[in-house]
């Protein structure tokens, strides 16, 4: 599975919504359960899946799944978003 | 739909029913100091009022499963309203809203079941539950036993369906649930953030239910636990919230400023029992300045930011309420006659933090009556009885420079401070007003479950508290 393939479903496992498409200007607060507690759990299973170290203070300059994303290619993961 | 609001008196009730004295719950003075600003609703409590609600039958009944996800707090105050989301035979989704949002999601399956006659559980605890305050990093392979109880009187008050119908074993694992996250682990600084509960008929006496530490995350503060007992398994979701943030002893900010540095000033500072107002404080007292306090509930607090000055060998300072918020109330005879010669503007309600939406008016207001109106006030009010101008430090915010999401209310009640202060130094030639957009400073209005970039207090206000000094005639 392609990485960018593996963090949709991330998404869409943690938000529970199997259409949720990920863009990179894509925030928070336009996703209805992506919420401070879901925002926790998807850094946790993402460092779980894709074997990378989240740091907490990356997780709060982080403003939309771009964000996100450029952070996670930085430590090799290559995701195409 | 039905809608109630939560008291003080509602949460001591509860607290006595489940044993959770988490001060966030039931302590306005403490809550005050944590993460939501005010005593929060516990989880446990929305969630049984939710199901003594909703669910309808007149048969005895047992739950075959519970879930339920606490996104955000229910405050005490706060109108709640339950809504139904999904009704089927034996199963409910429910949502306990607030402002039209969704603070608890709960899921809930029950089957009929024997007759809640009579339980064989002691009517209170056999030991007075302890608050612990576990690191995150002593609980790898912590495991416990609660011992359960029910007072069926109190519970038939609060819970008169559930009382009756429950199969009431069922009610008292539940109940323990929150007194585990609240006065166990995480203990004090807990927040409950899911459970998930499956039942069964059990195949011995219910008195007990286990819990074991399953997975933590020391670096996002969150705790995964297994629940095990008579006819109950589950999981529970805890995270660890910040604590009240410790500002430096007045002993260590005396290293950092020269003894006479702020000598000859009548220092007031309005808000000073704790976060800018309490470090602002001890710097002027470490400095030789002559400080008076103000708290409006943390009369504790500012008790001891005084004692903290006084152990560093600076006596003779002083305390004293003021609500700068109430035009009513008139100024005390402690601030009237302390003729201040400088003014440290530092009162604030909760801030809190949000995400984006519509601009909130009332939120706007809360902020205007502290940032603006009280401001005005207080300055307008003030006797000036000392010769020359007056300092006074209004502190403003970043985010008018730098918009943050959640922050618009906030930014604009600031604004509007920043233009009563233009107004005030226009027609007045007594007051000099400094204004600084300070950045976001670690205190326990910045404190966040998120991990975030905050400054020291003292390497932003010693620089503005000397060069406001050194304008002085």
């Amino acid at each position: 599975m392609a990485n960018h393939e593996k963090l949709t479903q991330i998404f869409r496992e943690i938000m529970e919504d199997e259409s949720l498409v990920l863009r990179r200007d894509l925030k928070a607060d336009q996703v209805e359960k992506w919420d401070s507690f879901n925002h926790m759990n998807l850094m946790i299973m993402i460092e779980e899946e894709f074997g990378v170290t989240v740091d907490p203070t990356d997780v709060d300059k982080m403003r939309n799944v771009g964000d996100l994303v450029d952070i996670l290619n930085a430590k090799g993961c290559e995701i195409a978003l | 739909m039905t809608s109630r609001v939560f008291t003080m008196q509602d949460q001591e009730n509860f607290a006595i029913l489940s044993g959770d004295s988490n001060p966030m719950h039931v302590d306005a003075i403490q809550a005050r100091r944590y993460l939501f600003g005010r005593p929060v609703v516990h989880g446990i409590a929305g969630v049984l009022w939710g199901l003594d609600t909703a669910i309808r039958t007149e048969a005895s009944f047992r739950l075959t499963s519970l879930s339920a996800r606490f996104i955000s707090p229910i405050l005490v105050g706060d109108p709640v309203t339950l809504v139904i989301e999904k009704q089927e035979a034996g199963s409910l989704t429910l949502g306990l809203e607030v402002g039209g949002s969704v603070c608890t999601r709960i899921e809930v399956a029950w089957q009929s079941g024997p007759d809640a006659a009579s339980i064989d559980l002691p009517n209170s605890p056999v030991l007075r539950p302890i608050m612990k305050e576990p690191a995150i990093a002593a609980l790898e392979g912590v495991s416990g036993k609660l011992l359960l109880f029910l007072d069926m009187g109190l519970c038939r008050r609060l819970f008169p369906t559930l009382a009756d119908l429950v199969f009431l074993p069922q009610l008292a694992q539940i109940l323990a649930t929150t007194r585990l996250v609240g006065m166990e682990v995480p203990g004090l600084n807990s927040i409950f953030n899911e459970l998930k509960m499956r039942f069964s008929p059990p195949e011995r006496d219910v008195d007990s239910v286990s819990y074991s530490v399953r997975k933590l995350y020391p670096k996002f503060g969150r705790v995964s636990l297994a629940l095990d007992g008579p006819g109950v398994e589950g999981r529970i979701e805890a995270s660890y919230r910040p604590a009240p943030h410790r500002q430096p002893t007045s002993t260590e900010l005396r290293e950092q400023v020269d003894a006479g540095r702020f000598a000859g000033q009548r220092a007031l500072v309005v808000g000073g029992s704790r976060g800018l107002g309490e470090v602002t404080a001890k710097l002027l007292a470490a400095g030789g300045a002559w400080v008076l306090i103000t708290y409006n509930q943390g009369a504790q607090d500012a008790r001891r930011v005084l004692m903290d000055i006084d152990e560093s060998g600076s006596a003779g300072h002083s305390r004293c309420r003021l609500d700068v918020g109430s035009p009513e109330e008139s100024l005390p005879s402690a601030v009237t006659e302390f003729s201040p010669t400088h003014i440290y503007y530092f009162a604030t309600p909760h801030i809190g933090g949000g995400r984006a939406g519509p601009f909130d008016k009332a939120k706007f207001e809360r902020f205007c009556e502290i940032y603006a109106y009280g401001f005005h006030r207080l300055l307008t009010n003030l006797p000036m009885a000392s010769p020359g101008p007056i300092h006074v430090l209004y502190p403003s915010s970043i985010y008018l420079d730098e918009p943050e999401t959640g922050m618009q209310e906030y930014a604009a009640a600031k604004s509007a401070g920043e233009t009563v202060c233009t107004y005030l130094m226009g027609a007045r030639s007594d007051l000099k007003i400094h204004r600084h957009r300070l950045p976001r400073l670690s205190t326990d209005q910045t404190a966040s479950l998120i991990a975030r970039e905050n400054q020291d207090p003292v390497s932003i206000l010693l620089p503005i508290l000397t060069r406001m000094a050194a304008t002085d005639p």
